[in-house]
């Protein structure tokens, strides 16, 4: 266990840069909160809730995967050493929720690993949490982590945070010169603020009952025609979702042959399911708003035995029209 | 300059800003902001995916002459010269009249209004007008 | 936007988006806004979700907002003036007109009375379709809503009468007072990112920036003085559509063409395509090499939006920076160094050094984007014109207290037929629009995979009960014909549209509907009819 004093945090971050990509959250000239690389805004009170998870960092917008040219084909993987912190708690679930993912039935993805295998997760543990729709506590867990799937967590104890290592990288992160020894107070400290912290942006009782709803099939599918109304279709649930990974693959020329991308898709667009023969299997959006909510609550649930979702709230922070999380998993609970 | 920055979405009228990420010379992503006005951290679609078109391979790179029916590349001076001597031979022989501009919806005020400029004043042409009416 | 300029004196949108969350109720007519402007359409189901705002609908088809809507006025394609007079009647029969507001602000309120009294709800259901209860419920929630915010688009103007469509919903917002204080208003939805700076500009016939007009001599004395020129010309000229006729006939003989695509984006497709191989010396100047840039003699490499710096000003009068984000690709040049470049080289000298003394320039010259600086934009969300002055915070919402030109001026307007209506040989109606993930002619749209997959490409979309009659099934190839060409393509059944019509796009130039669209001028605005024309569908 190390401290870091606040104003320390940049020096760390840049003697970190000079070996590796470092992403932090950093505010524009506007104050919004962005997961940008060192540099590319203001690390002032540079803490909270991004509109984009760390999984961003894993599992980009869009990269190229494969390159064709002539006869021959290479694999394109990215393995620059990265550390990204400010990684929130939900966010680092999310990510070994992906871990998971991308390793099922034993079929490794080469680009996700990759990467994985090249970042360190500095997480910062929630105090308070950063916005009113956090609901971590309501998915059982809370908003600090237990398991040692980070790298180092970091807990706020006003000017300074308390940092604890969970692995050999995190190890390494706290041999920095920035960082002092821990004093006995601290281990208090932290426990004091594990005891306090929760995010409640959700009631426990609204989630539970939605998830035995959805898994006795008392949902029916005018319940979702009725809400996709209201969906715009721009598929940014999907996309801020720190346990969502579909992507599309497009072929792009360029000037020796080809190169593969993919890039993040959504299970709310018409054509992510629609057949080569026109037919489509999930005909309505009424039906890819019901597959989506399903997949998180229920089959994931079956599958995992956890749901897919950690809590963040950000489908509730981009939607413009109130279908996040927050408000179906209230609609359901309302239901009869 | 540091890569990336707030831009006004290129697509509908609602004039949503988003941050448009940049990896070594590539356009990479797009996130919405939580402060704008009318974006309001949402974007649609279209906003959502408009880094990709971007860096397309068909974007084009070279001005480009047609002669005889056959397209050639042509170096920025050469294009440039030929635009303004074949617009101004015909300015000469038929008046400002017999040449017509039009301007973009797509492109910025400051562009537009150097366009309308020249229009009006270097050839002396009021015939300009853009899409608004399509 | 001349009919809102002439019934207020001002042609643009008159409230902003962020008054929407404070409305009560919402008009949307002639709209599809969850398609084309899907944050303003969020922003309507926010508010009826979160504060029980309520909508009312005016669309021949049941478009997405029809479907969450409190009242879909199902109208026939351009039966919109008759639909709105007929609203006026009922407003002015059971007295929810608001008599202070008409008689403090409006004048020529009698003649709208005289016009308004021949449309009763049984002859406007006989030319609309829309029964007499429903209209009346309609204008009742639309005039006795506290505050309600009129939105229309394309819908309203590309008609031969969309003048008179326009004039007629700004009758409407005057009749019941709703114009003139927040959350109100008559707001054209614009369909591009600079659509309205690039009015604002001065890129029309007969206006300088602000919508000085040439025909002005003080106007044209400032301009020479700014501009350092002499013999600025006084005629107004001429418009889009008869540009590229007068190519077609060679009184054209030079077009510079930036960053559009009249190929495929006007009407009568093959008319254009021969107007623009006709022109003696065509420049286009674009990103891709467009369906018009073929027919180029000289194609000049512009950059994207995300490589330049400037401003562009939205649907509601926001002038916003949009910086640049990444250095311009290799070979490209901005379109401000190229139109510098042109002139100087024609003999009249530009010099910028950047947007910002650009700016600097319409600053000076724009009374309306006066107070609207470079500096100032650094650091808010945009600034809404007018702006006289540097202290001055802009305008979100236009004609408080007065209207721009006065008084607002009732000019009722008759229900006049399509220029070209369905008959025997052509029956049915085509009508053209947008969808959501597709834009415009589809130059950038179209090279996203992604998006490409949701609209993948020219459908024809027909009544379920018209296809029975066809005998043709969800992607039967079928004949598509109108006077002024034709086309083969798949239909899609959509029990959204009403019988007897069909819809297509614009985004897809291998199957462009513009092949069949007429090129039937609005005898003001001069906007094209792309909205209605007669077509036979036949199967193949």
């Amino acid at each position: 266990m190390k401290t870091l004093a606040k104003e320390m945090l940049e020096g760390l971050l840049r003697d970190i840069s000079r070996k590796a990509l470092v992403y932090c959250p950093q505010r524009n000239e506007r104050g919004d909160l962005l997961l940008l690389p060192l540099g590319e805004g203001t690390t002032d009170g540079c803490i909270g809730k991004t509109p984009i998870s760390a999984k961003i960092c894993l599992f980009p917008q869009i990269e190229d995967v494969v390159m064709f040219a002539g006869d021959g084909i290479s694999k394109v993987t990215d393995g620059r050493e990265t550390v990204v912190f400010g990684v929130r708690p939900c966010d680092m679930r999310g990510i070994v929720f992906m871990d998971r993912f991308m390793s099922r039935d034993n079929l490794v993805d080469p680009h996700y690993f990759a990467r994985r295998e090249a970042m360190t997760c500095m997480v910062v543990a929630c105090n308070e949490p950063p916005s009113e729709t956090c609901f971590c506590t309501a998915t059982g867990k809370r908003p600090f982590l237990t398991a040692t799937h980070y790298d180092v967590q970091f807990f706020d104890a006003g000017d300074y945070f308390i940092a604890l290592a969970g692995s050999k990288k995190g190890n390494r992160i706290l041999e920095d010169r920035h960082f002092k020894a821990a004093a006995e107070k601290d281990i208090e400290k932290v426990k004091r603020i594990k005891e306090n912290s929760s995010a409640a942006g959700m009631a426990a009782g609204e989630l539970e009952d939605a998830i035995k709803k959805l898994a006795e099939d008392r949902v029916d599918g005018l319940f979702w025609e009725k809400l996709a109304l209201r969906c715009i279709k721009c598929g940014g649930c999907a996309y801020v979702c720190p346990t969502c990974t579909c992507y599309n693959v497009q072929d792009y020329p360029f000037e020796f042959g080809y190169r593969r991308c993919r890039s993040w898709d959504s299970c709310l667009f018409s054509g992510f399911t629609r057949e080569t023969s026109g037919h489509n299997p999930r005909a309505t959006q009424g039906a890819r708003l019901a597959r989506r909510y399903e997949h998180k609550l229920k089959y994931d649930l079956m599958k995992y035995h956890e749901i897919g979702c950690v809590g963040c709230g950000r489908c509730s922070d981009v939607c413009p029209v109130g279908l996040g999380a927050i408000e179906i998993v209230r609609e359901i609970a309302l239901m009869p | 300059m540091i890569p990336g920055a707030l831009v006004v979405c290129p697509f509908c009228g609602c004039g949503c800003v988003f941050h448009l990420a940049v990896r070594d010379g590539r356009a990479v992503g797009i996130t919405p902001i939580n402060s704008h006005p009318v974006s309001r951290g949402s974007l649609c679609i279209k906003g959502w995916k408009a880094h990709e078109f971007i860096n397309h391979p068909a974007r084009l790179r070279s001005p480009l002459i047609r002669e005889h029916g056959i397209v050639r590349e042509a170096s920025w001076d050469e294009a440039l010269d030929l635009v303004a001597k074949r617009l101004c031979e015909i300015k000469e022989k038929h008046g400002g009249n017999a040449l017509g501009f039009f301007s973009s919806a797509k492109v910025t005020n400051e562009e537009n209004y150097l366009f309308m400029k020249m229009a009006r004043a270097a050839f002396g042409s009021n015939n300009i007008d853009h899409c608004a009416r399509l | 936007m001349a009919g809102l300029a002439a019934s207020f004196g001002s042609g643009a949108m008159t409230n902003s988006i962020p008054e929407m969350d404070d409305a009560d109720a919402f008009f949307v007519i002639g709209s599809n806004t969850t398609e084309q402007h899907p944050l303003v359409a969020a922003r309507i189901i926010e508010a009826m979700r979160l504060k029980n705002a309520k909508l009312v609908v005016a669309d021949p088809r049941r478009i997405g907002l029809a479907k969450l809507a409190d009242i879909h006025l199902m109208h026939r394609v351009g039966t919109d003036v008759a639909l709105l007079n007929g609203m006026m009647h009922v407003i002015l029969e059971k007295g929810w007109e608001n008599k202070a507001f008409i008689a403090e602000r409006t004048e020529n309120f009698d003649s709208l009375r005289e016009v308004v009294k021949r449309y009763p709800p049984e002859k406007t259901a006989a030319i609309t379709g829309v029964d007499p209860g429903t209209l009346s419920e309609a204008a009742e929630l639309y005039a006795k809503s506290a505050k309600t915010m009129l939105f229309y688009a394309m819908g309203i103007t590309q008609h031969t009468t969309g003048t008179d469509n326009v004039k007629t919903l700004a009758n409407l917002a005057m009749l019941t007072g709703h114009i003139g204080f927040p959350s109100t208003g008559v707001n054209p939805l614009r369909g591009q990112n600079n659509v309205q700076g690039a009015c604002d500009m001065g890129a029309l016939p007969d206006v300088f920036s602000g919508y000085q007009r040439v025909s002005d001599d003080d106007v044209i004395r400032k301009f020479e003085r700014a501009w350092g020129v002499g013999g600025l010309s006084r005629e107004p000229g001429l418009t889009v559509t008869e540009i590229l006729h007068e190519a077609g006939t060679g009184g054209i003989k030079g077009l510079y063409i930036m960053g559009e695509n009249p190929a495929v984006s006007d009407p009568e497709a093959r008319a254009v395509e021969r107007c623009l191989r006709k022109v003696e010396f065509l420049v286009v100047q674009d990103i891709f090499m467009t369906e018009t840039a073929k027919f180029a003699h000289v194609i000049l490499p512009a950059v994207s939006f995300a490589e330049k710096t400037g401003t562009f000003t939205n649907t509601e009068r926001r002038v916003q920076l949009s910086r640049q984000a990444m250095k311009p690709l290799k070979g490209c040049l901005d379109e401000w160094k190229i139109i510098c470049g042109v002139a100087t080289r024609a003999g009249y000298r530009m010099g910028y050094d950047s947007p910002e003394e650009i700016l600097r320039e319409i600053n000076e010259v724009t009374p309306s984007y006066r107070g609207i600086t470079w500096k100032r934009l650094e650091t808010v969300w945009g600034i809404a014109w007018p702006c006289p002055n540097e202290d001055h915070p802009g305008t979100p919402f236009l004609h408080k207290e007065r209207f721009v030109r006065g008084l607002g001026h009732f000019d009722p307007r008759e229900y006049m037929a399509a220029f070209e209506v369905p008959d025997e040989q052509y029956p049915f109606l085509l009508t053209t629009g947008r969808v959501g993930a597709q834009y415009h002619t589809g130059t950038m749209t179209r090279k996203i995979p992604l998006l490409e997959r949701e609209a993948p490409g020219a459908v024809l979309e027909i009544s379920p009960e018209d296809a029975v009659a066809l005998r043709v099934r969800e992607g039967s190839m079928v004949g598509l014909e109108s006077r002024r060409g034709e086309l083969r393509l798949p239909v899609h059944l959509n029990p959204d549209i009403p019988k007897g019509t069909v819809f297509g796009t614009f985004h897809f130039s291998e199957k462009n509907m513009n092949a069949l669209t007429i090129c039937a001028l609005d005898p003001v605005a001069k906007i094209p009819e792309y909205k209605s024309c007669a077509v036979s569908v036949r199967r193949l």
